[in-house]
């Protein structure tokens, strides 16, 4: 037996509930709940007041003190973005990751489609070769990249980190494609393929248009993953003028620095408006793509 | 099938084709991004005459940068040029084949009066040179002279006795006496090695070829003192990653380092010869000869790249000339050594007129002197007490090091 | 079937059906080959390949100056555990799993309890989400200066007791490992809250009604009810987490960056250290295999447990 969930007498009967249970301890838990998200959230605080001192200024004040003015950020803006290359930094990250995982999911789609809509011959165990992509701890790659890289003098070039990005992003888009493909009604592109369109015009104006909320999702979820990578780029891609956004950032917090709490703190926030604003944005499929692997 | 071919055969042309762009340029790869704009001064010049371009390209820190570099030597694909050290270091990678001989050129450079022979041998494996000098540095104490006058210290201490007096009258004039970094993966040796060759220079060398134990009695003793010295507040907080920050900021009054630092403390607006000046560290034990630690790092020259460009001999001699002395010295005042260039600052002239006069025991840097496959579990066992300076660490660092060194030793 | 079939055809016919069925199969798999031959190319050379590749790595000598020719064995097996470092990275990658398993989930259990019918809540779970969005890269050089000497903490707890209150806490042995964990607490107790709200969501409510009318106690509710219908949601946030506690990297790198013994914070830590500080190839990709197996014998034994659960709900 179940409860129909859009009854409206049903739906109001639990408002009432939600109400009185709010009015009664939701009132009192307000109070916890509240100083546990300040806690939270005093790392945040600290960016936010840290962005405005000056590196003198952090290093006399408390570092939880409100600064002095706000006309400091655009000194550790332009500090960050010239000791670090930030500019340049940001720009391979963002052709990395948007083009990266464009073309993961891309083949990632494709792959799925072979797998699932046409007739391939052993396609299980070509999905299992491409599943193996998610068992191994990145750690595994990295000794045998960096030298077969080496070999082909991809090392600190754009190209190659864009392959290894693009080759890391497939298995997992392919397993929860395999499973969305799987379940769009065949009718549809029976039909086309009767009509006589190509494999190629099925995939393209039948499958995909039905996929496009996984499709985005996962876009989302690659992209972050590329842009949020230290470990290949710190390995492979070294250089200034190819390294990722997270290698200059990492540079500027690393050893023997003379840089200032104040600008490392805010590049770290310049390297996460893309990410952020993404999330703030298109929260409904970063919600969604959440769910993507559990299914 | 056929397609899979074409795709692959696709795929690797265009990696061959990128790889081949690559080639195309000339690079000097370093780990000193600190000097970048004098390496680069001395390359664009080298380039020119040579008829190439050098980039200069900084990989940082240290520890990295070796790593990154043994992977292109391994897989053969070294750069043109690179910063290395001398020592064992070089020994090691003169081993593999990638570094080209540079003989005729320092034929050249000693006939024309640039070199002497003996700074030949700073570079060569077994007679002959492979590298180009990039800086020689002796290491010494730099103090601030400020600190010295308000700790009421004369003259700089030239016995253990009077160095440890000289720290507690700074302690009591509120300085903290020593600036101890541990950053970049290889400070923490610093104070180890100066507290090991103070104590027995014989052993000191013993140690990086194995003929001494790291808990050993010289070492135990070198730790005992390092305690003492933390005890005694001798020494600034081991976190903090600016190297230099609590020497500039005159909290710190003394800093032993190589004397290519004057440069940047001089940058940071401390005046060489005025603001701060530099002293001989004198040995911990009364027996101990006085040593000094010459520092002297080459740039190498890739064997591949000499034999495929004969004009990258001309890039050489620009390098070793005095233009480029000069250059290295107005840019980031690091001396090179050519005899005919000037030294850069007030401090470094002075430091080789001491040098001179004392005429102590030189002895090659720890980091270049130890085999360099346990250079860095060494640095951290060292950099662990640093952290943590109570006998127990002193122990655990001491039987670290010397698992580390027995187990090199025994599987060479 | 087929049986029936070819009492009826004869061999040839049946042949020739055969094998132009055979033949149709084949051209649909050739263009199906199409589709896949880009995924399957990418995987083959840039992640598989370097598996292998590692595995075989993991018995030579490779290491600095040393040529990949010479076969060493079980040696670089054999050295895990003759010196120190392995065996305390294992240690604390130990911690790391235990705590990457038990903490999110603790945490992020009461926050999705407490956040579940308050005003505001996608404004609460939003905020609780954020740092998930951002690198752990960024995140460890804020915590860096949160442990910092006259960081955050330091100077928050200074300010409270009037006290000049001065811990090391990524500094010093005794805490930096859990320091960093609490850290990675902070990043991904949201993402384990948001995933543990979607399952109470999805939870049907009749149990909970009749619970309640029964007159059970809130903690019998939990127990006997909302905990094994959220059990799933619970073994997939483990799966995740336990992946991470194995393999969190970033975090680790950056906000030691200046302890010595960084190395022996994690296996991850130690692989990358000795590959790419030290010049160990060969012993860093030893450890990466173990490290592999570790990682793919738990989350194997983990992925049965969920499929067994699964089943019993259905």
């Amino acid at each position: 037996m179940t409860t129909d969930i859009t009854d409206q007498s049903f739906i109001n009967s639990l408002i009432e509930k939600e109400r009185r249970a709010q009015a009664s301890g939701g009132r009192w838990l307000m109070v916890p709940i509240i100083a546990l998200t300040i806690a939270y959230l005093t790392p945040f605080y600290y960016l936010f007041v840290t962005i405005f001192k000056t590196t003198e200024e952090y290093a006399t004040s408390g570092v939880l003190q409100l600064p002095q003015s706000l006309a400091p950020l655009v000194d550790n803006v332009v500090q960050a973005w010239t000791l670090a290359n930030l500019g340049s930094a940001a720009i391979n990250s963002l052709t990395y990751a948007g083009i990266g995982s464009a073309l993961a999911v891309a083949f990632a789609a494709a792959a799925a489609y072979g797998m699932t809509r046409l007739n391939l011959l052993g396609a299980n165990g070509w999905f299992m070769l491409i599943f193996t992509g998610t068992l191994f701890p990145f750690q595994m790659y990295l000794v045998p990249l960096l030298f077969g890289y080496q070999r082909l003098g991809l090392v600190n070039s754009w190209l190659g980190m864009l392959l290894i990005y693009v080759a890391i992003c497939i298995p997992f888009p392919l397993l929860v494609l395999r499973n969305s493909f799987s379940g769009i009604t065949r009718e549809v592109d029976e039909a086309a393929r009767i009509e006589g369109a190509s494999e190629w015009r099925v995939f393209i104006s039948m499958i995909i248009p039905n996929a496009t909320g996984p499709l985005i999702a996962l876009f989302l979820l690659q992209f972050t993953f590329i842009w949020n990578d230290l470990l290949f780029s710190s390995i492979l891609a070294n250089g200034i003028e190819v390294r990722s956004i997270m290698v200059a950032l990492q540079s500027l917090q690393g050893t023997y620095s003379t840089t200032g709490p104040n600008v490392v703190i805010t590049a770290t926030l310049i390297s996460s408006i893309p990410t952020v604003l993404m999330f703030v944005v298109l929260r409904k499929y970063f919600m969604a793509g959440l769910q993507l692997g559990n299914k | 099938m056929s397609l899979t071919k074409t795709l692959t055969g696709l795929a690797l042309t265009t990696l061959l084709a990128a790889g081949g762009v690559q080639a195309q340029e000339l690079k000097l790869y370093s780990d000193k991004a600190e000097w970048h704009p004098g390496i680069e001064a001395v390359t664009d010049a080298a380039g020119e005459a040579a008829g190439v371009t050098i980039n200069v390209q900084d990989l940082t820190p240290t520890d990295k940068y070796q790593a990154f570099m043994q992977t292109s030597i391994a897989s053969n694909n070294v750069p043109a040029f690179f910063t290395w050290w001398n020592g064992n270091q070089l020994s090691d990678l003169v081993a593999t084949g990638v570094a080209a001989d540079l003989s005729p050129y320092w034929d050249q450079a000693i006939a024309d009066g640039d070199y002497s022979a003996a700074q030949r041998e700073l570079v060569s494996v077994d007679g002959k040179p492979y590298g180009v000098l990039l800086n020689v540095a002796n290491w010494v104490v730099f103090y601030n002279t400020k600190a010295f006058a308000d700790a009421g210290i004369d003259a700089p201490p030239t016995t253990w006795e009077e160095f440890i007096a000289a720290c507690d009258k700074l302690k009591a004039a509120g300085y903290t006496p020593i600036n101890a970094p541990t950053s970049g993966g290889w400070m923490p040796f610093i104070w180890f090695s100066q507290l090991v060759l103070g104590t027995n220079p014989d052993d000191f060398v013993g140690l990086t070829d194995g003929s001494v134990p790291y808990d050993g009695p010289t070492v135990q003793n070198a730790f005992k003192v390092w305690g003492e010295m933390y005890d005694k507040g001798y020494f600034t907080d081991p976190r903090e990653q600016d190297d230099q920050k609590f020497f500039v900021d005159k909290s710190a009054a003394m800093f032993l380092i190589g004397d290519w630092h004057s440069g940047t403390f001089a940058a940071a607006g401390m005046e060489p010869g005025v603001d701060f000046k530099t002293f001989l560290m004198p040995p911990v034990s009364p027996d101990a000869e006085q040593s000094v630690i010459v520092e002297a790092s080459p740039i190498v020259v890739s064997a591949q790249a000499m034999s495929a460009n004969a004009d990258l001999g001309k890039a050489v001699q620009s390098m070793m000339g005095e233009a480029a002395s000069t250059a290295l010295g107005t840019e980031i005042q690091v001396y090179n050594g050519n005899l005919k260039a000037a030294a850069p600052n007030a401090t470094i002239e002075a430091n080789k007129k001491m040098v001179a006069e004392a005429n102590p025991r030189a002895l090659v840097r720890w980091w270049e002197a130890v085999p360099s496959q346990i250079q860095g579990d060494l640095v951290a066992a060292m950099g662990a007490f640093m952290f943590n300076p109570t006998p127990d660490q002193a122990q655990k660092s001491m039987s670290d090091m010397q698992a580390i060194n027995a187990d090199y030793w025994a599987n060479l | 079937m087929a049986s029936s079939a070819s009492h009826m055809l004869s061999p040839d016919v049946i042949k020739v059906a055969r094998s132009r069925e055979r033949r149709a199969a084949w051209q649909q798999t050739r263009v199906a080959w199409l589709f896949i031959a880009p995924a399957v190319i990418m995987v083959t050379v840039f992640l598989l390949t370097p598996v292998v590749f590692n595995v075989i790595l993991s018995f030579t000598k490779w290491r600095k100056f040393t040529g990949l020719d010479q076969f060493a064995g079980m040696a670089n097996y054999q050295r895990l555990f003759a010196v120190p470092y392995f065996s305390e990275a294992l240690g604390n990658t130990a911690l790391w799993v235990v705590g990457a398993i038990v903490f999110p989930l603790a945490f992020g259990l009461g926050l999705a309890l407490l956040l579940r019918n308050i005003p505001f809540q996608e404004t609460f779970k939003s905020l609780y989400f954020l740092p998930k969005v951002m690198a752990p890269t960024a995140v460890g050089a804020i915590w860096y200066y949160v442990y910092a000497p006259h960081g955050v903490i330091n100077s928050a707890v200074s300010g409270l007791t009037g006290s000049d209150f001065d811990f090391g806490w990524i500094f010093v042995p005794e805490t930096v490992t859990l320091s960093i964990i609490f850290t990675f607490v902070w990043q991904t107790v949201g993402i384990t809250m948001v995933l543990l709200l979607l399952g109470l969501a999805a939870m049907p409510r009749d149990p909970l009604e009749a619970a309640r009318v029964d007159g059970a106690s809130q903690w019998q509710i939990f127990r006997h009810i909302i905990w094994p219908l959220l059990l799933p949601t619970v073994l997939v946030v483990t799966i995740l987490n336990v992946a991470a506690g194995f393999t969190t990297f970033d975090l680790l790198w950056v906000m030691a960056s200046s302890y010595p013994g960084k190395r022996t914070l994690s296996l991850a830590v130690y692989m990358y250290y000795e590959s790419f500080s030290n010049g160990a190839w060969a012993y860093g990709s030893a450890v990466a295999v173990v490290l592999g197996g570790m990682v793919i014998t738990v989350s194997a034994a983990l992925a049965i447990i969920q499929s067994r659960v699964e089943k019993s709900i259905r």
